[in-house]
Parts: C-alpha cells; structure tokens; sequence
C-alpha cells in the first residue's frame, strides 16, 4: 500500500462513523476519486461497519433485573464475610504462634522450625503490600484497571 | 456530569444505600452489555456486572467526585472481566452466544436482499469478534452496543479521538481478515454498492 493511502486508512472508519471534520472529509473524498484501490477498501469498510452496527445483544428479561441488586448485595455480603473470617483466622493464628513461643517447655528446634515459615509469610505480605502501594502512587485506579 | 447525578454519587459515597441502588439501576444493564462483549454469554454478563458494582461499592470511597462515574465503572467491569476470562481460558472453559436480534428493524429503503447479506454478515462479526484482542473488542461493543460517540469512548477508555478512530479501524480490518477467512466472497463488492 502507497505511503499516502495508509495516512487515510483510519479516515475511512472515522467517515463511516460520521466523526470525521469537514477539512478530513474533502481529502479523504478526493483521496477515494482517485484512489481505486482505497474506495474498494472502503466499500468492504462500509459493509462492515453497517453489519456491525446491526449487532445487538438479547437484555435478559425483567426478572433478571429484578433480582439483580439482590445477587449484588449477596456478594457484597459473602465478601465482607470472607474479611472478617480471614482477619479474624490469621489474628488467631498468630496468636497462638505467640503464646506456643512464649512456652519454656517447647525446645529451640521446634520453636526455629515454626518461625522460618511465619517469617517467609510475612515476607510475602510485605512484598504484595508494596506492591499494592506502588500501583496506588501511580494510578488512582490502579485497584480497578487491568494493566 | 448531570448535577443529579454528582448528587446521587455524593449520597453513595457517604454511605446511603438507597444512592448506590440508584446507580445500580441506572447502569446495570449497560454493565451488562460491556460484560457480554468481554464473555460471550448471558449467564457470565449478569454475574460479572453484579461483581463489577460489589467491588465499586467495596472502593466507592476511593473515587474521585470530581472525575465522571461510569468511566471508572467502565474500569471496574473489564478488570473483572478479564480476570474471569484469565481463569476461564485456563480451564477451556469459555461458552458463546451470537449478537445478532432476530427482531432487528432494518432501516427504511433498505432491500430484503441486503437485509438479509448484513444480517448473514452480522451473525458472522458476532462469532468474529471474540477472536480480536480484548482492546478491539471493547472498542467495537462501546460503539456499535453501546453507540458511543468518539469523544465519549476517548473519555471511558482514557484515550485520545485520535486513538479511538484508529483503534476502530484496526478492529474493523481484523474482523474484515477473520471473515474473509471464513467466506472470501461475502465481503466481495455488490453490484448496488
């Protein structure tokens, strides 16, 4: 394709679209009388674009909608749920990690065996921590966006 | 952003859950129509547009009240669609229904012979489409389903005009290739053209 027929390609879409400015129009009009090889591109472009805009999908019907906000709110719920039940498992976790450390009976061995584990959890979370407070500096969305 | 709109946010934000069922019904079908362009498929749409507004209402208090709502719904309804179709495409899982409405109502002046061309030729985008990189995909739903100006999809999508033309028309050339794939002459140039 010519250098100066890939300059119009975009054109065309934003043509059929109805978005292009008078000044882009004129030349890519001209550009078509001239040009057999774009208006042919164009008129498949143009089938394309007018069989797209027949695309349509089936919206459920009321009931669906009608229950919508209470399957919303279910899952709402279950993950405040899943919070509490997570938070409140790892306090307890630790907690007990804590007290069995504390106990003069249990030896050195089984004490180091059970914090190299804990230590490489904590790692863990540190490291998603940062993580997670790196990608909020450089996005107010970054929770939400798929990179 | 519509004043009562801003207003409604303001109340959602702060907590009033009749302000968030507000915005759960004002955009919930729309939700849908972008979830249904990432799966394919009616029963995946629903759930994931209700996962979509339980994670806005999760971070409503870390939206900005001075940026517009549905560009970052918009946001919100793709990270979870994707991350949905991550999990699916491990486990081959992924089911497609067709966008094309039977009940489609053919513009004035056009002849039964057409109506039925671009109806075969819509039937064949529909399965196409699934096919294209995710970014084209969405591009195509926002103007074709949700028949979003340029400017608007610039502001959904966080891109210049510029961008969402050519993003469009890279879209429609790759659909184009798809579709000749399947059927050369279909795409062929007709007589009455």
């Amino acid at each position: 394709m010519p250098n100066e027929c890939g300059q119009f390609q975009p054109m065309m879409s934003g043509h059929l679209d109805g978005e292009l400015d008078d000044d882009s129009t004129r030349k890519l009009q001209k550009h078509l009388a001239e040009c057999p090889r774009c208006s042919a591109e164009y008129q498949k472009l143009a089938r394309i674009v007018a069989a797209s805009d027949r695309l349509r999908i089936e919206i459920p019907p009321d009931e669906v909608w009608d229950t919508f906000l209470a399957g919303t709110y279910n899952r709402i719920e279950r993950k405040t749920g899943w919070v509490a039940f997570v938070v409140g498992a790892v306090a307890l976790v630790v907690l007990g990690i804590w007290l069995f450390m504390m106990e003069p009976w249990a030896s050195a061995l089984v004490k180091i065996l059970i914090a190299v584990p804990v230590v490489g959890l904590l790692i863990i979370f540190v490291s998603v921590l940062r993580e997670r407070l790196f990608l909020a500096k450089i996005d107010r969305y970054s929770r939400e966006i798929q990179r | 952003m519509a004043s009562d709109e801003a207003a409604i946010l303001h109340q959602a934000i702060g907590g009033n859950p009749a302000a968030f069922e507000s915005l759960v019904r004002t955009y919930q079908k729309k939700a849908y129509i972008v979830a249904y362009g990432f799966v394919g498929n009616r029963e995946d749409a629903v759930d994931l547009a209700q996962e979509s507004f339980a994670r806005a209402f999760k971070a409503l208090n870390r939206f900005d009240e001075s940026l517009p709502f549905y560009p970052w719904l918009h946001r919100i309804i793709r990270n979870v669609c994707l991350n949905f179709l991550r999990k699916k495409r491990r486990h081959g899982e992924i089911s497609l229904n067709d966008m094309v409405d039977k009940g489609y109502d053919p513009p004035d002046g056009e002849t039964p012979d057409r109506t039925a061309e671009l109806g075969e030729l819509s039937k064949a985008i529909s399965a196409a489409m699934f096919q294209l990189p995710h970014d084209q995909r969405e591009i195509l739903v926002l103007r074709h389903l949700q028949e979003m100006s340029y400017a608007e999809i610039a502001t959904c999508l966080g891109i210049p005009q510029g961008t969402v033309m050519s993003r469009l028309h890279s879209a429609r050339v790759n659909l184009r290739g798809l579709l000749e794939e399947v059927k050369e002459s279909s795409l062929g140039p007709r007589k009455e053209d």
